[in-house]
């Protein structure tokens, strides 16, 4: 199934190369899980929390769906 | 509590004809103290509201001299202060915008040795800190000693604020477990920022101190909300404390 990916800040370095404006469609495996994404685009495991899956906040165990929206929030630090 | 003066009614005017603030709000917030963590872009909108709003005493933290590099959106800052301590530049807009509040300068950064004296003595902490260590050690002793945190945070056109109630969680590190690499996140001395973008988040951080010491309206609590000024979008993400939390899940534990 497919979804599309997009990650805020400058986690866009870990979309796969040629990705444009900080998402991609990615092909995962029915059943797959928030986790698995993260993991999939080597997001490090303790860095963030904030994931929306289509506008509604969600854990890392939350089981995606065919045409979901997931967009994942690293924290930042500008002051 | 002391009444206001004349002088005082005339400054507070428009504050006073507000019903949900009245005299009465006026005197809680020249009774409030407020600590300003941090006087670059976010902090000089929020030391200069909460000042021009007569926040009786704020506390203002940073331990770097004005650069010249700065001006481009740090606001208390001058081309006449480049060289000085920022917190004495401040010091001065400040007093200059409205002498009746009280400045108490710490030229100190927030450590986990100086935090809880740092800290104790306010009402409330505004992180407008610029690193990822600060805002841990103030994430931390603001929940251990039950002080509103009222966050912000930018990067490049994108910010975040929300407002951390320890009472109520969730934290910083249910957000964020661990400080990120420093190869994936970088500090900020090595990024682009749009001028204008601390302005956004830190006149939303003053507005939320400001209700905060008031009580009235809704909080920026297990909310935040971010902003993407490149396409003027704004989201809101509901939060929630996180069961992995080394500090709420304890708390949640006892109550």
């Amino acid at each position: 199934m497919k979804i599309k990916v997009k990650m805020f800040a400058n986690l866009a370095k870990l979309l796969p190369p040629g990705s444009q404006n900080k998402q991609a469609d990615l092909t995962i495996k029915s059943g797959a899980k928030v986790q698995d994404v993260l993991d999939k685009l080597k997001v490090p495991p303790k860095l963030t929390n904030v994931f929306m899956v289509n506008g509604s906040l969600v854990d890392k165990e939350t089981e995606l769906k065919d045409g979901d929206i997931l967009s994942v929030f690293p924290p930042v630090s500008g002051g | 509590m002391t009444k206001l003066t004349q002088i005082q009614r005339n400054r507070y005017k428009r504050h006073i004809m507000l019903s949900e603030i009245g005299e009465s709000g006026q005197e809680k917030l020249l009774q409030a103290k407020v600590l300003v963590v941090g006087l670059g872009g976010l902090g000089s909108p929020v030391a200069y509201y909460l000042a021009a709003s007569g926040v009786g005493t704020l506390g203002i933290a940073d331990s770097d001299r004005v650069d010249i590099t700065n001006l481009q959106r740090q606001i208390l800052h001058s081309s006449d202060t480049i060289g000085i301590l920022k917190t004495e530049s401040a010091r001065r807009t400040l007093k200059n915008l409205n002498p009746d509040v009280k400045i108490i300068k710490h030229n100190e950064r927030l450590t986990t040795e100086n935090a809880r004296q740092l800290v104790s003595d306010y009402d409330i902490i505004v992180d407008a800190c610029d690193n990822f260590e600060t805002r841990y050690v103030m994430n931390d002793i603001c929940y251990e000693l039950d002080k509103p945190l009222v966050h912000g945070s930018i990067f490049q056109f994108e910010g975040r604020t929300t407002v951390f109630i320890p009472e109520q969680g969730p934290c910083y590190r249910c957000l964020y477990p661990e400080r990120p690499p420093e190869d994936l996140i970088p500090g900020d001395n090595e990024i682009g920022l749009l001028g204008v973008l601390p302005g956004v988040i830190g006149t939303i951080q003053a507005t939320e101190t400001i209700k905060l010491i008031l009580g009235i309206g809704t909080f920026l609590a297990k909310r935040m909300l971010i902003y993407d000024a490149l396409n003027m979008d704004f989201q809101e993400i509901e939060l929630k404390v996180s069961p992995e939390c080394p500090l709420c899940k304890e708390k949640k534990d006892i109550s």
